[in-house]
């Protein structure tokens, strides 16, 4: 039933409730009060009109009330509840996507977004799908590339479980490339995203075609060494 | 006796009511009302401060149900932790008038 004194009634005890996601269930409550009542002074021979009246007459002050049910719905309170329980569900979902992309890689796949060199054509690419969870961050290597221009590229990804309270390290990696002479010493790139889950990408230029291994670095003991040697997928067969 | 529900005994006498069966705010009131004879005439809104400030200490459970009209209404239930409050401040009611008896009744009232 809806009565425009009601309704301006309810309306204003609401109007000193500060915790707004209460107000539907306060709102029906006493509106129900007052239906209540009001058929009750019905029943009891008043007319309809002034039985109306009546009801909101004896609501009481809707400023005094309505204060009331503010100190009672602490808005401080409600907002720690609400936001422990946003928290909460962010942290399941954050814990809930790097399961699936480490049972489905494809996952990873699905939100591909390497940028991928223009100024150079491909020469290999090594599909590696390296997985290794270092502490508590797991690196993922996608990818390694090599460009007709010498460089060489890695195409990667990590995780970093939300809920572990070690000092999050930068989760970029780092590259060195060895010939048969040792080490080559080269400049070179990239750019990583994502805190938790982020993809990145690392290139080195003036790599000779003839380099057999990369060592990619990663945090404080990660060490992957990667033979180029194999697994290349030639670009100009397929 | 206008100020009512929100005076220090109010508390008591409705977890006295919702100790005996689970009530929505209109039929307290009603209730209250029978029982006292109409002594007790408060503006009706003021219970339900009351009963929601009750409900985030713990002391009784909100529930909504149909009631006997077939309305669906909201439901006051008394909560262990309620039950432990309305014993300790029963024995705070009785001790208090007690005394007011002792005091009025004069010392051969208070001297058995």
């Amino acid at each position: 039933m809806r009565v425009p004194d009601w309704e301006e009634y309810l309306k204003q005890v609401l109007s000193h409730v500060k915790f707004k996601y209460d107000h539907n269930s306060i709102y029906f409550e006493l509106r129900d009060h007052m239906e209540d009542r009001y058929e009750n002074f019905l029943k009891e021979g008043m007319e309809a009109e002034q039985a109306k009246k009546a009801a909101l007459t004896c609501m009481g002050d809707a400023d005094a009330i309505g204060e009331e049910l503010n100190k009672a719905h602490s808005p401080f309170l409600g907002w720690v509840w609400r936001s422990i329980r946003t928290v909460f569900i962010i942290l399941v979902i954050l814990n809930i996507l790097p399961f699936l992309s480490l049972i489905t890689s494809g996952f990873i796949s699905i939100f591909e977004s390497y940028e991928n060199k223009t100024d150079s054509s491909l020469v290999y690419s090594i599909d590696l799908d390296y997985k290794e969870k270092i502490y508590d961050t797991t690196l993922i290597i996608d990818k390694i590339l090599y460009y007709e221009d010498n460089t060489l590229e890695v195409r990667y990804a990590t995780w970093t479980n939300p809920f572990s309270n070690s000092i999050k390290w930068n989760s970029s990696i780092w590259i060195e490339a060895y010939d048969e002479q040792g080490e080559i010493h080269r400049g070179g790139g990239g750019w990583k995203s994502g805190s938790y889950y982020g993809r990145g990408q690392r290139s080195l230029r003036d790599i000779p075609s003839d380099t057999t291994k990369i060592v990619v670095y990663f945090g404080q003991n990660g060490e992957i060494p990667i033979d180029l040697t194999e697994g290349r997928v030639m670009a100009n067969e397929s | 006796m206008d100020k009512g529900l929100i005076g220090g005994s109010t508390v008591l006498m409705l977890l006295s009511l919702l100790q005996e069966k689970d009530y929505y705010g209109y039929e307290i009131i009603k209730e209250i009302e029978q029982r006292s004879n109409r002594i007790f005439q408060f503006k009706e809104g003021t219970v339900y401060p009351v009963l929601h400030r009750m409900e985030s200490q713990g002391l009784v459970k909100s529930y909504k149900d149909k009631a006997e009209t077939g309305k669906e209404r909201k439901y006051y239930k008394i909560t262990t932790k309620g039950k432990t409050q309305l014993a300790k401040e029963q024995k705070q009611w009785n001790e208090f008038t007690v005394s007011v008896a002792k005091v009025l009744g004069g010392v051969g009232y208070a001297c058995p």
